[in-house]
């Protein structure tokens, strides 16, 4: 029975792993920083993400301190890793705090979202 | 789990579970049975092969609609036309989804000559095989792998796929062995079944360990840890099922080692017990299955 014993151990160590094959995309960073204040508008967003994104199903809607919705580049994937998004701003951002509500579909199929603030100083 | 969570979670695990006893009935009967025996089993599967190859389309099909209300966050979201073909023509997860479709329509071509060999096709149950191969392993495309970057995500894309590939092999042919005891009582068959019960001893020794191996390998690629953390739902359904599989692997070797000796040396009362224990494995099998289609959609770091 030392084979069985074995086999039975083998199985309850090695299948940790099976089975995770699925993840959600999580906000690893961000530039700007969520609670950062910057001194100078960003010319564009960029969101670094736990998993590879499909990016034609990920954005962000930017928002200004009064709910009012600005426009955004379309997003796009950084050119070296599919897990980072970056979305340009259309026009400099004025003094203010502003919100970024995204939302990401990972490779695996999982949606997931969240938002972040900054500040451009004055 | 909201409700389009939930019901995508049950469309996978119809999926994954008509797609593994397609693959593994399948391959038995195109491999290790022998012509005659392959006559008179595939008739005696019918039914549990018509409806599987009926699900897995139906499954396929629904996939589609249940990601766009699960994107959308309502099920509303399921019939959203511009979701869909964005969803469809502008991801990875669609271009799978085209392929699937695809390979679906070649499976219903494929099971059809099974039933009509008057078309002259020489291997029918190995186009079956070689769709549901197809279908399964596109699972490694919409996993986690598929989420991986460069080299390492193939690999990792490449291990998955071996792995639902030996997986799906193991089950699916432990639904044929029930039958393929039954015939060892029938003289006409006898001598047949026995071949295709040894064959199944050394095939199913290959399995259980490419099962093992790409399940070690995945540790290694995706987890980098144990599932030790018990506050974690998620990390508590993983050990659930490694002890499903523990059991099922139990189960293979009383099978192998205790019962077929003793069948062997002339008890016959032995071949009830070996059809039980491999039904038994296919329960506990589906039940692995299930858990993989709910934690699957839990978040691992959750």
């Amino acid at each position: 029975m030392t084979l069985v014993r074995t086999f039975l151990l083998s199985a309850l160590i090695l299948f940790g792993g099976v089975g995770t094959a699925f993840a959600h995309a999580h906000l690893l960073s961000s530039v700007p920083a969520d609670r950062s204040v910057v001194a100078a508008s960003p010319s564009e967003l960029t969101l670094t993400f736990s998993e590879g994104l499909e990016i034609a199903l990920s954005g962000v809607t930017l928002t200004t301190a009064g709910k009012q919705v600005l426009p955004t580049g379309k997003p796009q994937l950084a050119k070296d890793s599919d897990k980072v998004m970056v979305v340009p701003v259309e026009s400099p951002l004025a003094a203010g705090r502003y919100r970024v509500e995204w939302h990401a579909l990972s490779r695996d199929g999982h949606s997931s979202h969240g938002a972040y603030a900054f500040t451009v100083r004055p | 789990m909201t409700g389009p969570i939930a019901a995508l979670a049950l469309c996978r695990l119809t999926f994954d579970a008509a797609g593994a006893l397609l693959f593994g009935a399948s391959l038995f009967l195109a491999v290790l049975a022998p012509a005659t025996l392959r006559g008179a089993l595939a008739p005696r599967l019918g039914p549990t092969l018509r409806a599987a190859v009926v699900l897995v389309p139906v499954a396929t099909l629904l996939w589609l609609p249940l990601e766009a209300a699960q994107i959308g966050g309502a099920w509303h979201s399921a019939l959203d036309l511009d979701l869909l073909s964005a969803l469809l023509f502008d991801t990875s997860l669609g271009s799978v989804w085209l392929a699937r479709a695809a390979l679906c329509g070649l499976l219903a071509a494929g099971f059809l000559t099974t039933r009509r060999p008057v078309l002259a096709v020489g291997r029918p149950w190995a186009i079956v095989a070689t769709c549901s191969g197809l279908l399964l392993a596109s699972l490694a495309l919409s996993g986690h792998a598929a989420a991986d970057e460069g080299a390492r995500g193939t690999v990792q894309a490449g291990n998955e796929a071996l792995h639902v590939l030996s997986g799906g092999a193991w089950l699916g042919a432990l639904a044929v062995l029930p039958p393929c005891l039954a015939a060892l009582r029938e003289p006409s068959l006898r001598r047949q079944a026995e071949l295709a019960l040894r064959r199944f001893s050394t095939a199913g020794h290959g399995a259980v360990a490419l099962v093992i191996a790409t399940g070690l390998a995945n540790t290694a690629l995706v987890l980098g840890r144990w599932p030790t953390d018990w506050s974690s739902p998620y990390q508590v359904l993983l050990v659930a099922k490694v002890a499903l599989v523990a059991v099922m692997v139990g189960l293979a070797l009383s099978n192998r080692y205790l019962l077929m000796p003793r069948l062997a040396g002339g008890h016959e009362a032995a071949l009830g017990s070996i059809g039980r224990r491999a039904l038994a494995e296919l329960a506990l099998g589906a039940a692995a299955l299930a858990l993989v289609a709910v934690f699957g959609l839990l978040d691992p770091t959750g």
